[in-house]
């Protein structure tokens, strides 16, 4: 059987990106990023990103088709993330996918860009097995997630209470006067600093808050003692010892992640752990992840950064699988969602 | 203007529950007070007092976001939550000296009429926007927590303690307008119970 081609396109956030995948095949893979016209305010400003995908859509969808020899007419299906992310930058995204799909008469599915990033993994290590647990963490997401059928049946089984890890490290980096994004930065000095030598709290993870949230997440408590740490330190005069506050900090919130994502490994009885989002890109989640996972039995499968951070390869890949699955397209009428909650693997219609 | 000494987490939901209890539609609060000064715990309260259909997690990523709820007397009321910390450059301080730029983004999410006249159904919480919603709103509560340093927890000097999120916090609540001014002593009353 032949397998399904989809050209997916991708515009939640500050990265414009479209991508052609056949089957299980990555074929093409564009992405734009508006990421340096972002650095001097200090995060993605909506407006900016929206202006930078309306200038970069027509060439990246051009250019991913090209670079997979194609025209418009070789695909089996459109895919276009619908949500959740920017609200004005998704619109731009969707009303091209639309444009392009109802000209060239192909059927379009406005997918959970989400579920996209637990998708994407296929490329790299082929099928999941039925019942696999997710943990998809960004700057926006923070979430575990229970995947019965990519296509069909994702349910969620924790998520952030208050701010993302990303958004986390994202304010702790700002007051430690890192550029943005102040992941990168995070992590190159923790790997010079002693992980232990400030006693971070870990949210969620305690008496009864940890009892009655064992698979939620909570990073703002996280970020207070931090900085109220970093606060007091300066009033009184010592040097802030950075190294030490981002390895303790990316431990205290890796060691989070990955003994939930574990714990709810155990408690689905699922041996396959799929990790995804621009968070992802974080060393000290990698090794924490790969570390727990040898000693619980888990496959974790964290795939290369390219495929992590957003791209349209993951909106493809989810695209291929809905088209396989046979489920049915998007109505033409059908709405972005900035909120689109997590167990909805597409819009159908408004 | 009134300060109120808020001790704890508990306290400072408990606050934002009260607040909650004074909104009838219409209102703007803003929110102001440094990284980690308790803004997402107040309005986790507040959403609570408004019993509104979904947590309330930070709206940094998205800028803002519409929650659902019902105030006291069951009227339902849509709370705005609005974060505007991304939206200052890096040279100010998060949210400051951005006014335009907050009202660009509020446009394209179709919000900036709320902020200047809110509907008597919908309720404005915007944290890290004191500058920008001087400028935009005429009547509006501003709430501003501050974390003193004095009270600072001995948790550093001892290595072996988790540091703490936890501390005392002191909390200015200013009316600005007639729709607020009204109701300070009222607030000031339901607050000291």
């Amino acid at each position: 059987m032949s397998r399904a081609v989809v050209l997916g396109i991708e515009s939640t956030c500050d990265e414009t990106a479209a991508a052609v995948v056949r089957g299980g095949t990555l074929v093409s893979n564009v992405v734009a990023s508006s990421m340096n016209e972002h650095a001097r305010y200090g995060g993605v400003i909506p407006e900016i990103a929206s202006r930078a995908h309306a200038e970069s859509f027509v060439p990246v969808v051009s250019q991913a088709l090209a670079q997979a020899d194609m025209n418009i007419s070789d695909v089996d299906a459109i895919a276009v993330s619908a949500g959740p992310g920017l609200a004005g930058c998704l619109a731009v995204g969707v009303s091209g996918a639309k444009a392009l799909a109802w000209s060239a008469g192909k059927p379009l599915y406005g997918v959970n860009h989400v579920i996209g990033h637990i998708a994407v993994t296929q490329l790299q290590f082929g099928p999941f097995p039925a019942d696999t647990l997710a943990l998809i963490v960004s700057g926006g997401h923070t979430s575990l997630l229970h995947v019965e059928d990519i296509a069909k049946h994702v349910d969620v089984v924790g998520t952030t209470l208050d701010d993302a890890a990303g958004e986390c490290f994202d304010k702790v980096a700002r007051l430690l006067g890192f550029p943005y994004p102040g992941g990168p930065h995070i992590d190159r000095h923790a790997m010079a600093g002693n992980p232990h030598a400030i006693r971070v709290p870990q949210g969620l993870t305690q008496g009864k808050a940890g009892q009655e949230h064992p698979y939620d997440f909570s990073f703002s408590g996280v970020k207070t003692a931090v900085a109220r740490w970093i606060e007091g330190e300066e009033a009184e005069g010592r040097a802030i010892p950075v190294d030490d506050i981002c390895a303790s900090l990316a431990d205290s919130v890796a060691s989070v992640l990955s003994k939930k994502a574990m714990k709810a490994c155990k408690q689905y009885d699922s041996h396959t752990l799929i990790v995804g989002g621009g968070f992802t890109a974080n060393s000290q989640l990698r090794s924490k992840l790969l570390e727990l996972g040898q000693e619980c039995g888990v496959d974790v499968r964290v795939p290369d950064i390219r495929l992590c951070t957003d791209n349209g390869a993951m909106v493809a890949m989810l695209g291929v699988n809905l088209v396989e699955a046979g489920v049915r397209p998007s109505a033409m009428n059908f709405s972005i969602d900035s909120a689109m909650p997590m167990e909805q693997i597409y819009q159908y219609s408004r | 203007m009134f300060r109120v000494n808020v001790p704890t987490t508990a306290r400072m939901k408990q606050l934002g529950r009260v607040l909650a209890g004074q909104i009838t539609g219409g209102e703007v609060i803003v929110l102001s007070g440094p990284l980690g000064a308790g803004k997402t715990t107040l309005t986790q309260g507040f959403g609570q007092g408004l019993h509104v259909d979904a947590p309330v997690v930070s709206p940094t990523f998205t800028i803002a976001r519409e929650l659902h709820g019902h105030t006291v007397l069951g009227e339902p009321v849509r709370l705005i939550h609005v974060d505007a910390y991304r939206l200052g450059s890096t040279e100010y301080e998060p949210g400051q000296n951005s006014a335009d730029r907050l009202l660009d983004e509020l446009e394209s999410l179709g919000l900036d009429e709320e902020l200047e006249d809110p509907d008597e159904h919908s309720v404005v919480l915007m944290e890290w926007g004191q500058q920008m919603a001087s400028a935009l709103a005429q009547e509006r509560l501003e709430v501003y927590i501050e974390r003193p340093l004095s009270v600072r927890s001995t948790a550093s000097e001892n290595s072996d303690c988790v540091l703490s999120s936890d501390g005392l916090r002191v909390v200015s609540i200013h009316a600005v307008g007639s729709t607020w001014t009204g109701r300070m002593s009222q607030l000031e009353e339901a607050l000291a119970q």
